[in-house]
């Protein structure tokens, strides 16, 4: 009988130990968007104020989080991200004796489908976020290869509007344009995010210019680039407003999901 | 009082030049229409507002040293920027369109000023009760826009933080136009009580026995020199070091005469500005900096050489 007991004890703490997790706190917009296309949102619990996750508990904003708020939700789990989340809240959390897997910044887009198969692995859902990634991977080399036999078109890629902010090389969005077959006006910038003179980005003249902001203030910045009838995406009339919630998000759905909206946007002949 | 106006003219030249290089240099000429472009349509307002900016906010300083006898005083001692960068993330948070971002911004330093104003009345205007009531509406005011950051959402916020780093490279002709009105206007009227900014400065007893009504000669100056900055920070954002430092380097070489001051530190600043702002413009390339690095780290490290060699101070 004892040894019976015995058993089941060992058997119980090793199902726990690889069992699925039933209270995950999500600190990322991103991983929280994940989390719903692996189908676990049931198991999520907290999510930050910039996640969309309508009925969820939330535990702060991307940069300030409310560790108090996380504790009192007892998590088994929390997914953190160093790109947004403060370096001393997670090791705070760490030191709390919390279970805490912090992501790294993703650049491309291989990682992202890297991160999202590990995120599978650590929900027990690996086998479904390994065929998801797969599928996506496959589409997004079919718009690839297709794209390729294009000309290189240049394209300005613009976060913010006055000063003028654009990605460079380690950006997501660059990637994106890889796959688009178009060039990053600015890829010669290695790092993600840049400020930039108008000057140089006249000079350079990109061929097709998109404002991935919020609409108003990007609909005058359109309306700003009209001045400048040399530059060839204004004169063929090649500037584009795009959701930044859309376009921004790193994951394998969202990635597929911008890029096919980037290349029927576009969408040179 | 010749050796002033050799000077004086010196500025002028220094002025000339720096903008000249500023719209010319390194402009490719291959393919003159993209070169007439970068020239007119972006170099060229660049330049007018930092020259503007410039003036206004070094004469600005000048004032508010004078009057407040502080050598720490600069044109955001009073809390005008403060009430500027409020009421330019209202208008973001309102998602205004930018022009609106400036009016409003212009509204909150409106509203600053009359509100140290209504706090100073109460104390005849003095030093203190304008300095104390200034720097404490300027951190209620930045406490509020960081409370409105943090707590909104939305995504268009955040341009509130890159709007306090001030920025040159954006100004609508419209707010070019209104800078030039009040920054010339401020700077006549500067000019005008030149005199009496002398009189006041050697003690206001004094100044009230000759005749001077001192309360309303420096309620009229802090309004105009208020209202100078508030068009400065409406248009630009927040530019740091011009309004504090330029003033000292103007008395250092033209002498404690505000008359000649006034012009001597509006052609220092707007001189100064320009070339920081062809700085930032260029110096990484592709990459632009913030105006306000450059004006901090050249702009010190210059004063800090001449007030450790200079026998004043």
């Amino acid at each position: 009988m004892k040894k019976v007991i015995f058993f089941l004890i060992i058997l119980l703490c090793a199902n726990t130990a690889h069992a699925e997790y039933s209270r995950i706190v999500s600190l990322a917009p991103s991983i929280t968007s994940e989390l719903y296309d692996l189908g676990v949102e049931d198991k999520l619990i907290g999510v930050t104020s910039h996640c969309k996750a309508p009925g969820k508990d939330v535990v702060g904003t991307l940069l300030d989080i409310n560790l108090e708020k996380i504790i009192s939700l007892k998590p088994d789990l929390i997914l953190a991200t160093n790109e947004w989340n403060s370096d001393n809240s997670i090791s705070k959390l760490k030191q709390l004796g919390l279970n805490v897997i912090v992501f790294g910044r993703q650049d491309n887009f291989q990682k992202v489908c890297e991160d999202f198969v590990k995120l599978g692995e650590i929900i027990g859902k690996k086998p479904a976020a390994e065929k998801m990634a797969q599928d996506i991977v496959k589409q997004a080399n079919d718009i690839l290869s297709k794209s390729k036999n294009t000309v290189t078109k240049k394209v300005l890629w613009q976060v913010n509007a006055k000063p003028l902010i654009t990605i460079g090389k380690s950006a997501l969005a660059s990637d994106l344009l890889r796959f688009a077959g178009y060039g990053n006006l600015f890829l010669d910038i290695n790092r993600p995010y840049s400020r930039v003179s108008y000057e140089e980005a006249v000079k350079r003249d990109p061929d097709v210019i998109i404002l991935a902001g919020m609409g108003n203030v990007m609909q005058e910045e359109k309306e700003y680039w009209f001045k400048f009838k040399n530059v060839t995406a204004v004169k063929q009339n090649r500037i584009f407003i795009l959701d930044p919630y859309k376009s921004c998000q790193p994951t394998p759905v969202k990635f597929l999901q911008a890029l096919k909206e980037i290349v029927g946007l576009i969408n040179y002949e | 009082m010749n050796k002033k106006i050799i000077l004086l003219l010196l500025l002028v030249l220094f002025l000339g030049i720096v903008i000249i290089i500023s719209l010319f240099c390194g402009v490719d000429n291959s393919d003159p229409s993209q070169a007439a472009v970068i020239i007119w349509q972006l170099r060229l307002p660049r330049v007018l507002l930092a020259l503007l900016v410039g003036a206004g906010l070094a004469s600005a300083g000048a004032v508010f040293q004078a009057l407040l006898r502080n050598s720490l005083a600069e044109p955001y001692t009073l809390g005008v920027s403060s009430g500027a960068a409020l009421g330019a993330s209202l208008g973001m948070l309102f998602r205004l369109s930018s022009i609106y971002t400036t009016v409003f911004a212009f509204i909150g330093s409106l509203l600053t000023i009359f509100l140290v104003y209504t706090i100073a009345a109460r104390k005849r205007f003095s030093n203190s009760s304008l300095i104390l009531g200034g720097v404490t509406l300027g951190f209620l005011f930045s406490s509020i826009v960081l409370l409105i950051i943090a707590m909104v959402r939305q995504e268009g916020i955040s341009n509130a933080v890159i709007w306090l780093m001030g920025d040159l490279s954006s100004a609508s002709p419209q707010a070019i136009f209104l800078t030039a009105v009040f920054v010339s206007g401020g700077i006549l009227a500067f000019f005008l009580l030149g005199r009496d900014v002398d009189l006041i400065c050697l003690g206001e007893e004094k100044a009230m026995h000759i005749g001077l009504d001192v309360e309303t000669i420096k309620k009229i100056l802090f309004f105009i020199a208020s209202l100078v900055t508030a068009a400065c920070v409406s248009a630009s954002g927040i530019i740091g070091f011009v309004g504090l430092i330029i003033p000292h380097i103007g008395r250092f070489m033209f002498g404690p005469k505000h008359r000649v001051l006034f012009i001597a530190v509006s052609l220092l600043g707007a001189g100064f500005l320009i070339l920081c702002d062809t700085i930032a413009r260029t110096v990484a390339l592709p990459l632009e900096l913030p105006v306000g690095v450059i004006t901090g780290i050249f702009g010190g490290i210059f004063f800090l050489g001449l007030l450790i060699k200079a026998k004043k101070w």
